[in-house]
This record gives C-alpha cells, sequence and structure tokens, in this order.
C-alpha cells in the first residue's frame, strides 16, 4: 500500500481541471508520428479509411474500416505499426469506424499539445448519437500535459519519479447541454476504463434532460477511478442532433 | 492514512449482470470448463469434475454453494451480488451456459451470474474488495453509501422491497438494517440520498443493497439498472 506521505504528496499535487467539449469536438483518436523521417499527410476519407504516409520504409500505414471496425482496430493497427502511435481520447475501443462517424472528411493538420505534434481525429456527434470526454491524468500521446516524455507501463517510474499507476482521476461535477431525442434512461454514463485489461465498464448513469443545460455535482464525494485508470464521461441517445448549443463539460481533479 | 487513499466509485448492474458467486481456481492445473445448468454447476479441471446440485441438501441456498466449492481444493469463491440465504434449489436462479473467465482486479475468475427475473431480486454488494483470493485485510477497511439509484420494472411496488443488508464476516450474519418501498418504473429513476449521513458498515463488514419484488421482476434491457455510489477506505 502506497505510504501516507506519498498519499499526501498526491493530495498536495492534486490538480482541478475542467473539460469542454463541442459538437463533433469529441476526439476520437490523437496520432503522433515517431519516426525519425517526415511525414507526408494523414488523410482520413470517413465511410472509408485512415492513411498515413511518410518518407520512412515502409510508407504507408493504412486502417480500412470495413476490416478495422472499431476504434481498438484502428488504434491498435497503428500502434503496430513501426513509426506511429495513437492513443484512443473520448471514445471507447468498441466505438464504431462505420456510418462515417469519424471527422474531418479530409486531410489532416498536425496541431501542438503539450509540446507534442499530434493528429486529431474526431467523432462527428450527431452520427454516432453520442459526445464523450475523457477524465484522464494527461491526455497527450507519448508526453503528458506538462510536455514530459511519459511510459505506458505500469509501475515504470519515469524522469520525475512519476508513475503512472500512482495516478487517478475523481469527477467533480458534469455539466451539459444536448439536443436529444428526450429523457433517455442511461442517456448519460461514465465509464472506468481499466488501463491493463483495456476493459471499459459502465459504472454510473442518469437519465438525459433534453437541451437544457443540466448538472450533476458530486460534492463531497467525486466519483474517483482506481489507480492507474481513467473515467469516461458519455452522452449516448438514440438522436443527438447538431446543435451550436450543445456541450459537456467534465470538471475534474487529476492526482 | 484510509480518508486519502479512500475512493468514491459506483457500481452498476442491469438485467442478469448481479455476480452472484466469483468463483476462482486456486490449483496448478487447467481449468477444462465451468457450467451453469438450469439445477447444477459443473466444475471441470485436469484433476476432475464437481457437480454442486442445488436441490441437495446442504447447496440448496447460495451460501450453500459457497461453502461446498470453498470446500474444494482446487476452487475457491465469494458470494458478492446476491445473499447466503438466497434460496437456488428451484426455479431460475443463476444465467445458464459455459462461464468465460474474465480478469478483474487482477484477477482471473468466472463469473456466476444471477437471474434477475428469475429471481426477482436485484442486489448490488458494495465491498472493499470484490476479489476472492487476493486477501486485502479486512480489518481496518470499510465501506459507505452515499446514494444509490434505480429503474425497475418490479410487479407491484410495496413497502420492504428496497432493503440494505450489513454483512459480517465474522459472525457469518446477514442483518437487514434499511427499508423503503420499491417504484415501479421503466423510465424515472428513483434515488435513496444518503450524501449527508452515508450508511456506514463497520470495520470489515459489507453491505448489500436489494431491490426485489414478491411476484415478479421483468428484464428491461435499456431501461433496468440499480447503481449504488459509495465510499470504500
Amino acid at each position: 500500500m502506497a505510504s501516507l506521505e506519498s498519499l499526501q504528496a498526491r493530495s498536495l499535487a492534486a490538480q482541478t481541471v475542467s473539460g469542454y467539449i463541442v459538437d463533433d469536438k469529441s476526439i476520437a483518436l490523437e496520432l503522433v508520428y515517431t519516426g525519425s523521417n517526415a511525414v507526408t499527410s494523414v488523410t482520413l476519407t470517413s465511410a472509408t479509411d485512415l492513411v498515413l504516409i511518410s518518407t520512412d520504409t515502409p510508407t504507408t500505414v493504412t486502417s480500412t474500416f470495413a476490416t478495422d471496425t472499431t476504434l481498438g482496430a484502428v488504434v491498435d493497427r497503428i500502434n503496430a505499426s513501426a513509426n506511429w502511435k495513437a492513443r484512443i481520447l473520448d471514445g471507447f475501443r468498441s466505438t464504431t469506424t462505420a456510418s462515417s462517424v469519424l471527422i474531418p472528411n479530409s486531410a489532416v493538420t498536425a496541431v501542438t499539445i503539450g509540446g507534442e505534434s499530434v493528429y486529431q481525429i474526431f467523432i462527428d456527434g450527431s452520427e454516432a448519437d453520442s459526445m464523450a470526454f475523457r477524465a484522464s491524468y494527461d491526455r497527450g500521446v507519448l508526453r503528458d500535459d506538462f510536455g514530459r516524455v511519459k511510459t505506458q507501463v505500469a509501475d515504470r517510474v519515469g524522469l520525475n519519479g512519476w508513475k503512472q499507476n500512482a495516478h487517478r482521476v475523481k469527477i467533480n461535477k458534469i455539466k451539459y447541454s444536448a439536443d436529444v431525442s428526450g429523457a433517455t434512461v442511461n442517456g448519460l454514463r461514465i465509464y472506468e476504463i481499466d488501463s491493463v485489461t483495456l476493459a471499459e465498464t459502465e459504472i454510473w448513469c442518469a437519465n438525459l434532460v433534453d437541451d437544457t443545460v443540466t448538472s450533476h455535482d458530486f460534492g463531497d464525494f467525486p466519483i474517483a477511478s482506481r489507480e492507474g485508470n481513467e473515467l469516461v464521461v458519455a452522452i449516448v441517445d438514440s438522436a443527438l442532433a447538431d446543435k451550436s448549443t450543445n456541450f459537456l463539460q467534465v470538471d475534474y481533479t487529476r492526482e | 492514512m484510509r480518508s486519502y487513499a479512500a475512493q468514491v466509485t459506483s457500481l452498476r448492474v442491469t438485467d442478469d449482470t448481479p455476480v452472484a458467486l466469483r468463483i476462482v481456481h486456486k490449483a496448478a492445473n487447467a481449468v477444462t470448463s465451468v457450467t451453469s445448468n438450469a439445477g447444477t454447476l459443473v466444475l471441470i479441471d485436469a484433476d476432475g469434475t464437481t457437480t454442486i446440485t442445488y436441490a441437495t441438501a446442504g447447496t440448496t441456498t447460495i451460501g450453500g454453494v459457497a461453502d461446498k466449492i470453498n470446500g474444494l481444493n482446487n476452487w475457491d469463491c465469494k458470494v458478492l451480488d446476491g445473499l447466503r440465504s438466497q434460496i437456488v434449489s428451484a426455479g431460475s436462479k443463476f444465467i445458464t451456459g459455459a462461464l468465460t473467465a474474465n480478469v478483474k482486479n487482477g484477477e482471473l475468475g468466472y463469473d456466476l451470474l444471477a437471474d434477475t427475473s428469475g429471481t426477482f431480486f436485484v442486489p448490488v454488494r458494495v465491498t472493499y474488495d470484490r476479489s476472492v483470493g487476493v486477501g486485502i485485510p479486512l480489518a481496518g477497511h470499510r465501506v459507505k453509501i452515499v446514494n444509490f439509484s434505480y429503474v425497475l420494472d418490479v410487479g407491484t411496488a410495496a413497502a420492504d422491497k428496497v432493503r440494505i443488508y450489513e454483512w459480517d464476516p465474522v459472525l457469518f450474519t446477514e442483518t437487514q438494517i434499511f427499508s423503503a418501498v420499491s417504484i415501479d418504473s421503466t423510465s424515472v429513476v428513483t434515488t435513496h440520498d444518503f450524501s449527508s449521513a452515508p450508511i456506514t458498515a463497520k470495520e470489515g463488514n459489507d453491505l448489500i443493497v436489494v431491490v426485489t419484488d414478491a411476484a415478479s421482476l421483468a428484464d428491461a434491457a435499456t431501461t433496468n439498472y440499480l447503481q449504488v455510489v459509495y465510499v470504500r477506505e
């Protein structure tokens, strides 16, 4: 068991942050190029495939959605390649790649986040009838939110003594407005993602409220993950419509 | 220190997902199969076959079945989402079929699931440790229920059909400590909130939240659930 001092240190170092997602901005995947040459292009054809081209050998990594029918399969294919790494963020391994759920339907331009150049693939909320946000200790692929290189191996001690396994997240409050079909039972959900087994287990739910700013405040009892795990908050409905006022906000503590 | 390490978490069950018994294989040889049938539980490994018949005296309750398994050399189990006193000798009590091994909290095991429409009983066990063999010492740990919510298609709303029991593993007693009227619905959430004064078990004890009915609890795959938010510390 952790020492009292380490738990106290973790508590003192805890940071309360907020994640805010609007229409079509749930990040399905983040990709990084890990080779020593150059990226030629990253192109998403929503109904068909994701093609990664670089000047390495082999030059091309293609994930065809007819074969890789879930985000988990897409990520596994990318992570098995020599020069690319990917991570699922605001989605699930079971999220389907069918029916043009993934966007943009075009070339994808890199952005720099936390010192890391990443390519972001988003989820079309009205196609997936879902929007989600992942509360994670950090949202980087190879670097954490402070720009430090991280490892994905449990119990590995990083450059600054950082151990992934010792961290957890706690959801303090959820706030949203979404144009959904109605008061859907089990429409607002929290999943716990096991970083070792990759199991995605629904642990909490509430009925949706249609097109009205609604909050769930966990007050003195924020929902906490086990050490090393992450929590994903998701709105799931039969008919989530695009609307400029749609949003999902998750206030959480990472420690 | 316990408060620093405390975790507030939530456990949610739906139709036929409560884990009545968590079974682990503790021998070095290989497991052939674990199969739940209408009247029996069959455990087969390289050393042989054990068939537990629910109609046989001594194994007519969940507690009796658990004690039988724990008396075997090669197998162990734990009663999770259920009560030791629940009768299993008649009717459909468990989901039938071959049980597939899974890993939970680092432990490989098998989940014998409760048939919620067959038992008219939807339970959730609030415990510090849902493992069988990991062996976290119970002393010094406890659980506290912050709130629980449900949407369940019960037969008839009635008094004393929503309950909390406290399980004492030393005295081997299951004592009812809370009671409420059940609400029948397929859409409206019923919540019991204890956040200002969480219901707290004695150190080492578990709490079991139950929604039950005298005559029926229909399956409703998209709406039925019982969810408990609790502190484990």
